[in-house]
């Protein structure tokens, strides 16, 4: 699992270190860095895999600018090297073993850099020495990659190593951004191909489809947070569409049954249904295929939901990551989401995100004392945000 | 760290904050302002002792009822915590303040009235979480702890001139240490916080604040009670008893 990450010169973040857990929400005032800090993670990704193109970027959820506009553009700042480590360990106590990143800004595209771990396992002549910056296709770096796996593998010493390493850059390759979008939830629009789900909800019919009887079980039993929900039906020989039941543009296979309506009009289209459904589902099949993300980002998690309804969402999301390996770092400018987070679980992390005076992106832990320490009645953590008591609210009005 | 600030208006709020930032390095995302509420919900905004407004009055009120100040010190959050607490002197003889005011004649005038009023304050908020609360008293105003680094002589505790408000404006009109584009948009600011952060912002070296605490004995005074209450808090924290690097 992902335990640090240091992000430097990307876009508002300067030199920031986070210690995360396995389930992280950022709040913050708008435009404050929470969505790069996100990012920053997609261009380590995308490095990873050398996929760094416009079209491959926007793919993976991020804003695609000119490389010369992601790098920091603070008025002190020269470098043109983005820099992000990130430390992986299975626990909090753990030591952390470290994957670097640097990405180069050569005018009007990335240069990956070969990595000095690599860089040892590459015959000398090659392009690239440790430290230098070498320019590598996807093929070359794959190539790369797979000798010096395969020499580490061999060494009784670094075998283990190269595992745990394998296992971390697998995670960060697959590392996207997702953020619902109610138009491809409801298979008007189709953006994104990822699998098995698009980083804006497409493709959610056929991801439950996909859904072994188990866990299909246990995404009906979350998804019944929202009251009328009685089942759901993936209409796989087409017959509901041609009994004219889905006479809109819809390409979504999903179906719902209202358990408030009669037997003969109780079951109707994704495109029929209400925003919060969607969504709901869409949180939760990420969290629970079997071939979802098992690290990824969130952003805006509280689109289309009732408060209370995002909640549940956020408990449910984080009982779910616990119980099937998921990591994720979610935004949020809804305070009830707060509400679903248990702060005294330490795999679950709330950062308030801010620029401080010179307009460098920061992050601060909020941490909460052991129950049994706590006296009186205490506020809920939504209310303390509410009241501007956490910090992470907008000031300039 | 977290400080929360209970002070007369925005233009003290914004001095307070500048002078956080010198003692203890805060930004202004971690000071915010109790007393008065930056915002409230539309609909109470008119409503008689809304949030955003204060005053001494509203400040003795709100260390009395102690609930937004016990909501900020929220014994569950893990996090060292301050609150400041500012009134200026200059209404310290009106019914309700609980001060006589001192000879403004005596020579320890700027001290005798800053103690009694500071010992006011502490009766307003009953002792209560006294290692979290600090008093800001400035004698007479807040202007006049600006006025110690603006005043073109100062040889005097600038919190026993008369008239800190006006003296300060004259000062900062006359002074050679800002730039005259800089001088005529601050004075032009309508914001009283944004004009108060401004004026203010020399503060925010530590250098410069303990240069002004020379020439203001309640600034002083406050300046080392914020010290010594971070330290305890948090050692290490507090700033301006290192030598300038």
């Amino acid at each position: 699992m992902l335990r640090t990450l240091t992000i430097k010169n990307f876009k508002s973040i300067v030199d920031l270190t986070l210690e995360l857990g396995r389930f992280n929400v950022f709040i913050g005032e708008n435009g404050c860095g929470k969505s790069n800090i996100l990012e920053a993670l997609g261009m380590a990704a995308g490095a990873e895999s050398a996929r760094l193109s416009y079209e491959d970027l926007m793919l993976s959820g991020m804003r695609v600018a000119k490389p010369s506009m992601m790098c920091n553009a603070f008025r002190e700042s020269t470098s043109t090297v983005i820099d992000i480590m990130t430390g992986w360990a299975s626990g909090p106590e753990e030591v952390p073993y470290y994957v670097p990143c640097f990405l180069k800004d050569d005018g009007s595209r990335w240069r990956i850099p070969v990595r000095p771990l690599l860089a040892e396992s590459v015959d000398s002549g090659n392009e690239a020495s440790a430290g230098a910056f070498g320019t590598l296709s996807a093929g070359e770096l794959a190539q790369v990659r797979a000798r010096t796996l395969a020499v580490l593998q061999q060494d009784s010493t670094h075998g283990g190593m190269a595992r745990q390493r394998l296992q971390a850059e697998e995670h960060l390759r697959a590392y996207a951004i997702y953020c619902a979008s109610t138009l491809a939830l409801r298979g008007l629009q189709v953006q994104s191909r990822h699998e098995p789900l698009g980083i804006y909800g497409e493709g959610l019919d056929v991801a439950i489809a996909q859904l072994p009887d188990a866990l299909r079980a246990e995404l009906l039993e979350h998804a019944r947070m929202i009251a009328w929900l009685d089942d759901l039906e993936i209409d796989r020989g087409g017959a509901r569409k041609l009994q004219g039941d889905k006479p809109g543009r819809s390409v979504s296979e999903l179906y719902f049954a209202d358990r408030f309506l009669s037997d003969e009009r109780r079951v109707f289209s994704a495109e029929n249904a209400n925003e919060g459904i969607l969504h709901v589902l869409f949180h939760l099949v990420l969290f629970l295929h079997p071939q979802g993300p098992r690290l990824l980002g969130i952003d805006n998690i509280e689109t289309a939901l009732n408060p209370h309804l995002l909640r549940h969402l956020v408990k449910a999301l984080a009982g779910i990551a616990a119980a099937h390996d998921r990591q994720a770092l979610v935004t949020t400018h809804n305070p009830a989401a707060l509400d679903g987070l248990n702060l005294h679980d330490d795999e679950q992390r709330l950062f308030i995100v801010s620029r401080d005076d010179d307009g460098h992106t920061q992050a601060r832990r909020v941490k909460v004392k052991p129950e049994h320490v706590v006296n009186g009645a205490k506020l809920k953590l939504s209310e303390l945000w509410m009241r501007g008591l956490l910090g992470g609210i907008p000031t300039h009005f | 760290m977290r400080v929360g600030g209970v002070s007369e208006g925005w233009a003290d709020f914004a001095v307070l904050r500048n002078i956080l930032k010198a003692v203890l390095d805060l930004d202004a995302s971690e000071v915010q302002s109790i007393r008065p509420e930056l915002q409230t919900d539309e609909t109470s905004a008119g409503a008689p002792g809304a949030r955003t407004f204060s005053n001494w009055e509203l400040v003795r009120q709100e260390c009395e009822q102690w609930a937004a100040i016990e909501a900020f010190l929220d014994d569950a959050l893990d996090e060292a915590r301050l609150v400041v607490v500012h009134v200026d002197t200059a209404e310290c003889h009106l019914p309700g303040f609980g001060v006589v005011r001192p000879d403004r004649a005596a020579a320890d005038y700027v001290t005798a009235c800053h103690d009694a009023v500071l010992v006011a304050l502490r009766g307003w908020t009953a002792e209560r979480r006294s290692a979290q609360l600090v008093g800001a008293v400035a004698v007479e105003e807040t202007d006049a702890w600006l006025l110690a680094h603006y005043a073109p002589v100062r040889d005097a505790d600038t919190g026993a001139l008369a008239n800190p408000k006006e003296r300060l404006q004259r000062a900062f009109e006359r002074t050679n240490a800002v730039s005259e584009r800089d001088r005529a948009s601050i004075l032009r600011e309508r914001s009283t916080l944004t004009r108060y952060h401004r004026l203010s912002e020399p503060l925010r070296k530590p250098k410069a604040l303990r240069a002004a605490t020379a020439f203001n004995a309640s600034l002083a005074r406050f300046v080392a009670r914020l010290c010594d209450a971070a330290e305890a808090l948090a050692p290490g924290t507090c700033r301006v008893r290192e030598r300038d690097t």
